[in-house]
């Protein structure tokens, strides 16, 4: 298997090849290259590798600049140190990266990952990205939680509701785990199809397939009943009851 | 050790710029209140007592302005802080007519005195008083008016300043309160291992990352799921465990099923175990057990005691430290003390109802 390794840090470089080679001796590195310039020139000029590893923060500019210089039709693993917004974006483009110090299993898993789906749409996902423009396609629309030190994207349809309480707010996954997020509902509810979604009250917004049964509660209120099950019902106030029904009946 | 923040009364003090309205204003009601009034008869041409006459009340004018002006600036803070209207003008009112009232009449007496006026009728010095105190309402609101704008400015700047105060003493408590410790320590033991053994030297690398990943990460936040916290205590402890051959043994009972009701404040568990870690010995011979158990709404952590004899006498500037972080983000205090053979330390949490 050909791969090469674009990465501006000797030792950097080393310890990649080191990795590689105990993970599988087949692994070839046909290329080490340390500049954005020199990548694009090399790209143009040789076939296509099976992998490409590239650092982000290279010495000339970021890697992405690669991706606006030449074709890139081969799938890519980023590899990056910290940097909160970028892994955030990363996510939600189905862009695989590693985290400094590579770690050998998780290079393992990557190059796995890659042997089963040979995915090779990276250029147009690196251009979203670059665009600023993340999500390409609202079907596969995703929103990235937090769980201990790692990010997760949750797929918007495995969202069984969000909720905010303590001034946090928090994705209830149909599976029933509890997941932080950083956007306010208020922040959610521009951000969501008001079709699939219904901000219930101040504290809750649901997805139209988590509701198992709903009826009026005291003083013309509506209550829901939801899966996962809340510790009480979700009221819905008698001003947007009728607001509730039409969004229902609209599905 | 935070700073509590402060305001700097002085720095804020108001300024309004009257220069220009204080030097028309008071010749303009020295010269047109007597004349309006009667006070100077002008039938007899501008001779030299009716010059003197009106330098007297433009001193009197000038009186009476600069000593409202004065007692308005001088109880400023009081008048502003009333939170009522209604408040506000009664005291306005009565600071006005307290002063202006007396030391109008006086001025007005002591010249009909020293010119022997006898043309001036005594009711004239009255009607003067009472049109006197009218224009100094009026010019009172001129100021009162200037004044709210320049408090509203300042109440703006202050909570602003409070706030600004508020974030860095609380960033400067955290980052003084676990970096330097923490990454020294680490990076002597990934030095010591690099020699005596590599792949655990590989594996500690691994694990600082992700450890310091998640403390820089919750620099941002005030509190987490309890089941994050407890992920991270795992990734934490088993560097300890690295570092000291398995000499920690940390035992977590009955957690898993409240980890995602619970809020805490990050690193505080960490917290916790270093504190442990760092006033008790750590041997294979006196291993440090540890138990982290959940009992009403608290998060305990015990261990058992075998101080260090370098740290008998400890300052606990880190348990203050964590218990100021506690009752700001939970609003309850945290508990220690020392319990027979054991050092019992108990976190309170914030519980999600909604969860």
């Amino acid at each position: 298997m050909n791969v090469i390794i674009v990465e501006d840090e000797a030792t950097a470089i080393h310890k990649l090849e080191l990795l590689l080679g105990r993970i599988n001796p087949e692994i070839n590195v046909i290329a080490r290259l340390n500049t954005v310039r020199d990548t694009a020139d090399w790209i143009r000029q040789h076939d296509q590798p099976e992998i490409g590893f590239f650092d982000i923060q290279l010495s000339d500019d970021l890697s992405f600049e690669i991706f606006q210089q030449c074709q890139v039709n081969f799938p890519v693993i980023f590899i990056t140190a910290y940097d909160d917004y970028l892994l955030k974006a990363f996510e939600l483009n189905s862009i695989h990266y590693l985290l400094k110090p590579v770690n050998e299993d998780k290079l393992r898993q990557a190059i796995k990952k890659f042997n089963n789906l040979k995915e090779h749409f990276i250029h147009q996902r690196v251009k979203d990205l670059l665009s600023g423009y993340p999500i390409s396609n609202p079907s596969k629309r995703k929103i990235i939680a937090k769980k201990g030190v790692d990010y997760i994207p949750v797929d918007i349809n495995d969202v069984a509701y969000f909720f905010s309480e303590h001034k946090m707010s928090f994705l209830k996954r149909k599976t029933g785990e509890l997941l932080t997020i950083d956007q306010t509902l208020m922040e959610l509810e521009e951000m969501l199809d008001s079709t699939t979604f219904f901000r219930a009250n101040r504290q809750y917004i649901v997805h139209i397939n988590s509701i198992v049964k709903f009826r009026s509660g005291d003083q013309s209120k509506l209550e829901l009943e939801v899966l996962p099950s809340t510790p009480e019902k979700i009221k819905v106030a008698k001003e947007r009851a009728r607001e509730f029904k039409e969004w229902i009946n609209r599905r | 050790m935070s700073a509590e923040p402060t305001i700097d009364r002085s720095k804020l003090s108001i300024k309004v710029d009257d220069k220009l309205v204080r030097f028309i204003g008071i010749p303009f009601f020295g010269l047109v209140i007597p004349s309006a009034t009667g006070l100077i008869d002008l039938s007899a041409g501008l001779s030299l007592p009716v010059v003197l006459s009106y330098l007297y009340y433009i001193l009197t004018a000038g009186i009476i302005w600069e000593g409202n002006r004065f007692l308005l600036f001088r109880y400023y803070h009081i008048i502003f802080d009333t939170g009522s209207d209604i408040k506000k003008y009664v005291l306005i009112l009565g600071l006005n007519i307290f002063y202006t009232l007396p030391v109008s009449a006086i001025l007005l007496y002591a010249w009909k005195w020293v010119t022997d006026a006898s043309q001036v009728q005594p009711n004239v010095l009255w009607i003067t008083s009472v049109i006197i105190i009218v224009c100094v309402i009026f010019v009172t609101n001129m100021y009162e008016k200037a004044l709210l704008v320049k408090h509203s400015e300042n109440e703006m700047l202050k909570s602003a300043k409070l706030e600004k105060d508020k974030v860095q003493a609380e960033l400067a408590a955290l980052k003084n309160q676990i970096d330097p410790h923490f990454m020294f320590n680490a990076l002597n033991s990934v030095s010591y291992l690099i020699e005596k053994d590599t792949q655990m030297a590989q594996q500690f690398v691994d694990k600082l990352a992700e450890v310091y990943r998640y403390i820089l990460k919750s620099k941002e936040k005030d509190l987490v799921l309890l089941a994050d916290e407890l992920d991270f205590m795992h990734a934490y402890a088993s560097l300890i465990k690295l570092r000291f051959r398995d000499a920690l043994i940390l035992e977590v009972d009955a957690i898993n099923k409240t980890g995602s009701q619970y809020l805490i404040p990050p690193i505080s568990i960490m917290f916790a175990i270093e504190n442990a870690v760092k006033h008790n010995e750590l041997s294979e011979k006196n291993r440090l057990y540890l138990k982290v158990e959940f009992y009403n709404d608290n998060l305990l952590i015990i261990n058992k005691l075998n101080l260090r004899n370098s740290v008998k006498h400890s300052t606990r500037t880190g348990l203050i430290n964590l218990n100021e972080r506690f009752e700001r983000l939970i609003g309850k205090e945290i508990n220690y003390g020392v319990e027979g053979e054991q050092f019992k330390l108990v976190l309170p949490l914030l519980k999600l109802h909604l969860a």
